[in-house]
């Protein structure tokens, strides 16, 4: 039960990550929680085109919630995103992060308090890690030792030991390790606001996999305020707490939590944009912890499935073994203790009952949802 | 392959683990051509040392033997080196900035504009030029100056745009969007990666000044020009073969000289 052993560990112990080649959580100390974004009527347009890139688009993130706005390419959603630190200054509108107006700020300034990764990692080059990762913290005047210090933490909780990393130049290293260090630079001054766009979209479907789990269990010890831009649903329904569907103009066709688009997908252009296999990908988004188990059966001649798998993956092990019951294990071995049973009819029921949209959700109750696609 | 196998050595003492095989064979690649460039030296000095023999086997008149004089080529050596440096060091003064500057933003607009005057200053002849602008300036060292920066102007000037706009726009945005201001990013993200293109300009420069640098003679701003010429007009082939070799090894010096500085000054990591 990996995660709840993450959970249960305090923000600030000092064990060191255990693994050299994970987002080692535990040694990154969660100074500085989520701040709330707040779009209010917010309106792109570029000088000579007549529509407007972002169309008056009002959209509240909560604290500490990862949302992910989700839309075809040229829906807008990166000049949504782009807005939030002004690398694209909004035509109207208003943006609040925490409460203030982000407009009237210096924009290098709030630059330098939000963190950005973006696609294809964008380390300088001819820097070396540590500079790589330093570089806002500097730029804020933190002293020299306290910066590298900093690095140094922030490369052990990416699981990069400094030793070996900090004085590497970016080449020499594969690119899901350029993608992590992408991420600890955003982390470096331990902003409240990360903006990511699509961070994970240049890496191969393995490592993708693994570094969005590793960015997870971050998350889940940080508690960033977090805006996701990506075109890809699967990695949304994954990323997600909440998701925005972007339609053309950055208009919001919906804006829900996972299971909830999928449940009840607003409109025709959602429905598309989940494509088939909806109620499957719903079943990815259930945990077995979650569902009301049968008494264990006196046979135990079931297929065993662990308690941490999802919905789909029970579905998945019945159609394989042909049964239409499994039990469901504190593990796959047939040893470990056997919490109850689960069938297939129960699956429909859980599929039917669950209410759309239910606030209760707990946000980080995900599972692999690309296994129904 | 000595300095090779010892870069080799640093290389693993500094970073044990994956990338070093990367970094290796790079590190190898740079002290391979510096071996090869060590050659060129020695090559020169093989040239000098066989004009040497043969000026001496030769029987000079009196009008040779008073050109062909070590004080004599000393002197016009240093005016040569002088000239070029001088030039080429203003010209990096100006063509470097401009280029900064045509590739703002708020300047797109003027930089055909820009790119044309030093198409301009490269088209004309450079004779024609180092002429005319004597006879406006009048004669003498900072004239020559002024015609070699116009006709180096161009090399470095292209280089430095073609440099600065290859930058990956992605990158920029990423130092923009850490909050470097626009200077910063220009300073620690733009030069230094252009860095490798501006040298080559340089280096490109400095050649066509140090060869264009002969023609100073004709608006008496000295160089090695002034015996190439004698021996044409006096027809004496020996003191032209003499003072254009002479100029021509210069030049291929100033070449490498060129060449290391790209070596040592490339930013590592690139």
């Amino acid at each position: 039960m990996p995660d709840t052993v993450l959970n249960s560990r305090s923000p600030s112990d000092p064990t060191p990550p255990d693994s050299a080649t994970s987002l080692a959580p535990g040694a990154a100390p969660a100074r500085t929680g989520g701040a709330t974004i707040q779009l209010l009527d917010v309106t792109k347009r570029y000088p000579g085109q007549v529509a407007p890139a972002v169309d008056h688009i009002t959209l509240e993130i909560a604290a500490g919630e990862i949302v992910v706005l989700v839309g075809p390419s040229g829906c807008g959603k990166t000049t949504t995103m782009k807005m939030m630190n002004r690398l694209i200054e909004p035509t109207s509108g208003q943006i609040l992060i925490g409460g203030t107006d982000v407009l009237k700020l210096d924009a290098d300034e709030h630059r330098r308090n939000v963190g950005y990764v973006i696609q294809q990692t964008g380390l300088f080059p001819h820097m070396r890690i540590a500079e790589n990762i330093g570089l806002v913290p500097r730029m804020l005047g933190w002293s020299k030792r306290k910066t590298a210090d900093r690095v140094e933490e922030l490369l052990e909780v990416i699981g990069l030991p400094p030793g070996d990393y900090a004085r590497r130049y970016p080449r020499e290293l594969s690119g899901g390790e350029q993608q992590r260090v992408g991420v600890a630079r955003a982390l470096a001054a331990d902003p409240p606001v990360m903006l990511m766009d699509e961070p994970f979209g240049a890496t191969d479907p393995i490592t993708r996999d693994r570094l969005q789990n590793e960015f997870l269990r971050l998350q889940r010890e940080l508690g960033k305020t977090i805006v996701f831009v990506t075109h890809d649903f699967a990695e949304a329904l994954k990323m997600g707490d909440r998701i925005a569907v972007l339609g053309p103009h950055s208009i919001i066709e919906q804006y829900d939590t996972p299971k909830a688009i999928l449940a009840a997908p607003a409109n025709d252009y959602v429905s598309s944009f989940i494509g088939s296999g909806g109620q499957l990908k719903r079943l990815g988004l259930m945990r077995l912890r979650d569902a009301e188990l049968r008494p264990v059966p006196a046979h135990k001649h079931f297929p065993q499935i662990t308690i941490e798998a999802s919905l789909h993956d029970a579905l998945d092990l019945m159609l394989e073994s042909g049964q239409s019951k499994v039990l469901v294990a504190a593990d796959e071995s047939g040893e470990g203790e056997v919490f109850g049973a689960i069938r297939l009819d129960d699956l429909m029921a859980a599929i039917a009952d669950e209410p759309a949209g239910d606030p209760s959700d707990d946000p980080t109750a995900k599972l692999d949802p690309s296994a129904g696609s | 392959m000595a300095p090779a196998s010892r870069a080799l050595d640093d290389v693993a003492l500094d970073d044990p683990a994956v990338g070093t095989q990367q970094l290796a064979t790079r590190s190898s690649g740079f002290w391979r051509r510096l071996t090869g460039m060590s050659l060129r030296p020695i090559l020169l000095a093989a040239i000098l040392l066989m004009l040497y023999l043969w000026v001496q086997v030769q029987t000079l008149d009196s009008i040779e033997r008073r050109v062909l004089n070590p004080n004599r080529i000393r002197t016009d050596l240093w005016q040569h080196v002088q000239l070029s440096l001088v030039a080429t060091a203003l010209t990096i003064v100006i063509a470097v900035p401009l280029g900064i500057l045509l590739t703002r933003p708020f300047a797109r607009w003027i930089k055909p504009i820009g790119l044309g005057l030093g198409n301009f200053g490269q088209a004309i002849p450079s004779i024609g030029l180092i002429v005319l602008l004597a006879l406006w300036l009048g004669i003498g060292f900072g004239t020559a100056v002024i015609g070699l920066v116009v006709y180096a102007t161009l090399p470095i000037l292209r280089n430095t745009i073609v440099g600065l706009d290859g930058v990956d726009p992605a990158l920029k945005e990423a130092a923009r969007g850490m909050g470097m201001s626009r200077l910063a990013v220009l300073g620690r993200v733009e030069l230094p990666l252009a860095v490798p293109v501006i040298l080559a300009g340089i280096r490109t420069a400095l050649v066509l000044t140090v060869a264009t640098a002969t023609l100073a003679t004709f608006i008496d701003a000295g160089g090695l020009g002034g015996g190439l010429v004698a021996g044409i007009k006096l027809n004496r082939p020996a003191l032209s073969l003499t003072f254009g070799v002479l100029a021509a090894v210069l030049a291929l010096f100033a070449d490498w000289v060129g060449g290391i500085a790209e070596e040592v000054l490339r930013p590592r990591g690139l």
